[in-house]
């Protein structure tokens, strides 16, 4: 049994006005199922307004809604987030790890012959990704004492290991160099500068990656049910 | 006596309470036999197998699938039926054998239990 543009119309209404849903892609999943569910217990005898109430119950009424709503958002701010790791890792175990050879060899070699050029570069990159991955191991670390071990494989490991090591570790260097006279040799100064900048680049870049891929989901349109 | 069986035997309350940790098994599983399929599909199909014991409500499915999206293990897409646009989910990779792993952690949690319920009643039943 198809419903009538008219019963299409009141399912929308009635998730937009009198459910107050706001996300599109939730609303037109929901409406898609309203509809089926709608249909075939009108087809079994139910009126309209009977059958509208009946899967309305089903979703736990408002309330129901408006939690699965605030759920979505940010299940899909979680899928952000773990797409962004998982761009970053495609750079350090995946397949563009010659990127990341690349971007190495290059700012070596810039680095050699221009370094003060990259310094400021430098500076701010190091502040916004080192914000990145202590936030994202806060994250962990709490995802970790919230479930107490119970934890799913791939949420497991959100951020990538390598990465975080290979900074962390390059800057803790970088830095007792500087303040504690560790006594690096020239050479070896360059050659952790250059890794940070690497992976610095190589985390703007799958950031740019995530951020394109995002718009153009974002893009894709998501027809009106009536 | 099948499990459905056995979630029917007990009031509503934990009888939702059980599903709750198995939902996501429950996807996964359904999702590994067929290609893809859609919320209200599931729901239905659900009742299908367990001949209407045991119903999943749509206010914890689609939390359920939105998790399992955003975890990576399942990926959607959108097709337009009848006008209106229907979300499929279907099996990512990982997702594939997320699935194969859950269900044999489900069977062999299933078989535990089992053993404890029988040996149960046994020592009930007099010498």
């Amino acid at each position: 049994m198809n419903l009538t543009t008219t019963q299409l119309a009141a399912i929308d209404r009635h998730l937009r006005q009198d459910n107050w849903l706001l996300n599109q892609a939730l609303i037109a999943e929901l409406t898609d199922h309203y509809a089926v569910a709608v249909a075939e217990k009108m087809s079994a005898g139910a009126t309209f307004d009977v059958a509208l109430y009946d899967v309305h119950t089903g979703f736990g009424g408002r309330k129901g809604l408006l939690l699965m709503e605030e759920n979505y958002q940010t299940q899909n701010y979680r899928a952000l987030q773990l797409l962004e790791w998982k761009e970053v890792r495609t750079f350090i175990e995946g397949s563009r790890w010659p990127i990341t050879i690349l971007i190495f060899g290059i700012i070596y070699g810039l680095n050699h012959y221009v370094q003060d050029v990259l310094n400021v570069g430098l500076m701010a990159g190091m502040g916004f990704v080192s914000c990145a991955l202590l936030a994202s191991l806060v994250q962990t670390i709490v995802f970790f004492y919230r479930t107490r071990g119970e934890v799913d494989v791939t949420v497991a490991r959100p951020s990538s290991p390598i990465f975080s090591v290979a900074y962390f570790l390059a800057l803790l260097l970088i830095s007792l160099n500087k303040y504690v006279s560790f006594g690096l040799p020239a050479g070896g100064v360059l050659l952790l500068n250059t890794i940070i900048e690497t992976l610095c680049l190589v985390y703007y870049t799958a950031l740019a990656i995530c951020i394109r891929r995002a718009l153009l989901a974002s893009r894709k349109p998501i027809p009106k049910s009536a | 006596m099948s499990n459905s069986r056995i979630f029917a035997t007990m009031n509503p309350t934990n009888n939702a309470q059980l599903l709750k940790g198995s939902l996501s098994v429950i996807i996964l599983k359904l999702l590994e036999d067929r290609d893809r399929m859609y919320g209200y599909e599931i729901t239905q199909q659900v009742k299908a197998i367990t001949e209407g014991d045991m119903a999943i409500t749509e206010g914890a499915l689609y939390p359920a699938l939105h998790k399992l999206e955003a975890d990576g293990l399942l990926t959607t897409e959108t097709e337009i039926v009848d006008g209106r646009a229907r979300k499929y989910y279907s099996l990512t990779k990982t997702g594939h054998s997320a699935a194969t792993d859950r269900v044999a952690e489900l069977r062999a949690f299933m078989n535990t239990l089992q053993t404890i319920l029988n040996q149960s009643t046994n020592a009930l039943i007099p010498a």
